[in-house]
């Protein structure tokens, strides 16, 4: 947000000598070039010690104690609490709600706060989706129903946790089939229920046992197909924001 | 010795609330707590500004609540006036967790947050999201504190080649906040170790982010033009120009205008 210097009508040689002085170190400050460079680039400047970046600039031996300018008095605050916290961590944990994008360059100031109200992130109000089945064919059709973690019961009773409710006799009661997803394996497994006269299909084939599920699957269960939307997986996680916040 | 001068002006803007907030203590809008007769040594005065985000009602109360819990606890506290600064601000992020617990529908307010000392031992600052404060000095206009909004994350996006510059400067991304007082832990806060010393001559400004509609050098030519008629002079002419610039959307604009005079015996 810093103006331009406007090196021009820079009466007298000592605001010239204090303009120089004032670049050389504004750019000591930012850099990490050696201070031979930064002394080359202004020949007429006062002779420096030399000063490592995260030193203070040296008071200029100018017999008159000059103010410094506007813009060498910001350098000088960010250049001594550069020095000051330079063992502090730089976490950039990104809370929800704002941006992912870790911060740029001037972080040696910052600092973390503890807060009073932290949201726990580990403790959901209600079982977090981790995908879903759309319904495109059959009874039910446009609906959707999610999918959670862990172990799913799908039948036709309201009572299973991936309810397909909506009016299809042929799909078994309970536990027609199971879809299985956790945090640590990101696979979602589709378990047909070898017990029940109704057989599943999956895309073209009728899996006798566990097949791993992938995106836009088609289960055909009874007179419904269903498409398979995945939520989490290898991309993310429930389990990530935990470990971001602890 | 250093004599301080201040004023404080606003604008809605386009907006239909005002959720800025700003005290400067002591002063004639700021209510001294009970008990409390002066500021601490070397610390003539302390300015403190909160925009506020979260919707209507939110953002309106999270930016008074900091702006009153900042101030209450810095008067309260006791030391210097630089050290006041750190524990004030948990303590408006505090109050701003105690109001979510109470009524969770508030959850999400939260506002940004300077907070400023000046006096003989310069100026100190602590501050959270993207509320700008400037130096002003022999006609140079300098942003003191870091800018807590996506926009410097963006803007590096054009030095590095990945964005144009007219791409940068429309997204409207510019403005998402990496840090702001929500109750929650703050991750990211401005609070520099030393003092930085003030001259007569200097002014110092704290603003909302709604100031810059205007170009700094336009921030930078007001101040200067206006400088010899005070800081009401001032303050007056950068929310008059915000106004004038009649941009559709114009955000609330709050700014503090500080000068720093010479004390004549």
């Amino acid at each position: 947000m810093s103006s331009k210097i406007e090196d021009d009508a820079m009466g007298g040689s000592e605001r010239r000598l204090m303009g120089s002085l004032r670049d050389a170190l504004a750019a000591a400050a930012r850099s990490e070039g050696s201070p031979a460079a930064s002394a080359e680039k202004e020949p007429k400047a006062l002779p420096l010690a030399p000063a490592p970046p995260m030193l203070a600039p040296p008071i200029p031996t100018t017999e008159r104690k000059t103010v410094p300018s506007a813009s060498q008095a910001a350098a000088e605050v960010r250049a001594a609490s550069q020095s000051a916290s330079e063992d502090t961590p730089q976490t950039r944990v990104m809370r929800p709600g704002v941006s992912r994008q870790a911060a740029p360059g001037g972080g040696s100031r910052t600092q973390l706060v503890r807060g009073k109200s932290l949201v726990k992130r580990t403790e959901f109000q209600q079982d977090p989706v981790v995908g879903w089945l759309v319904i495109i064919g059959g009874p039910g059709l446009g609906a959707f129903r999610p999918i959670f973690e862990g172990n799913n019961t799908i039948g036709r009773s309201s009572a299973q946790r991936i309810p397909i409710d909506f009016g299809d006799e042929t799909i078994s009661s309970e536990e027609q089939a199971y879809i299985r997803y956790d945090s640590v394996d990101r696979r979602f497994l589709l378990v047909p229920n070898l017990a029940k006269t109704n057989i599943v299909a999956v895309n073209d084939g009728k899996p006798t046992s566990a097949i791993e599920l992938t995106a836009m699957d088609v289960i055909t269960m009874g007179h419904t197909q269903l498409v398979f939307v995945p939520f989490c997986g290898n991309d993310f996680d429930w389990a990530e924001l935990s470990e971001m916040k602890g | 010795m250093l004599k301080f001068t201040h004023a404080s002006r606003a604008t809605q803007g386009a907006r239909s609330y005002q959720e800025d907030a700003s005290v400067v203590w002591p002063g004639s809008s700021a209510v001294t707590p009970p008990g409390v007769t002066s500021p601490p040594d070397g610390t003539a005065l302390v300015a403190v500004l909160a925009d506020g985000m979260g919707g209507h009602a939110g953002g309106a109360l999270a930016s008074s609540t900091i702006c009153s819990a900042f101030l209450a606890h810095f008067t309260a506290a006791g030391g210097e006036g630089r050290s006041r600064l750190k524990p004030s601000l948990v303590a408006a992020n505090d109050a701003i967790g105690d109001k979510v617990s109470a009524n969770p529908q508030l959850a999400g307010m939260g506002a940004t947050l300077v907070g400023v000392t000046l006096g003989e031992t310069g100026l100190s600052w602590i501050s959270v999201g993207d509320s700008p404060m400037y130096l002003y000095r022999d006609g140079e206009l300098v942003q003191l504190n870091e800018d807590h909004s996506l926009a410097p994350v963006i803007d590096r996006l054009v030095e590095q080649g990945k964005m144009s510059a007219d791409e940068a400067r429309a997204d409207p991304r510019r403005h998402y906040l990496r840090s702001a007082i929500t109750g929650e832990d703050i991750e990211l806060v401005d609070a520099p170790e030393r003092p930085l010393q003030l001259a007569a001559g200097d002014i110092v400004v704290v603003a909302s982010d709604g100031i810059l509609t205007l170009e700094p050098d336009t921030i930078r030519d007001l101040v200067t033009g206006y400088a010899p008629n005070g800081p009401d002079a001032i303050a007056e002419a950068l929310i008059r120009s915000v106004v004038e610039a009649g941009h559709p959307h114009q955000d609330n604009t709050t700014v503090i205008v500080v000068i720093v005079g010479e004390e004549v015996a």
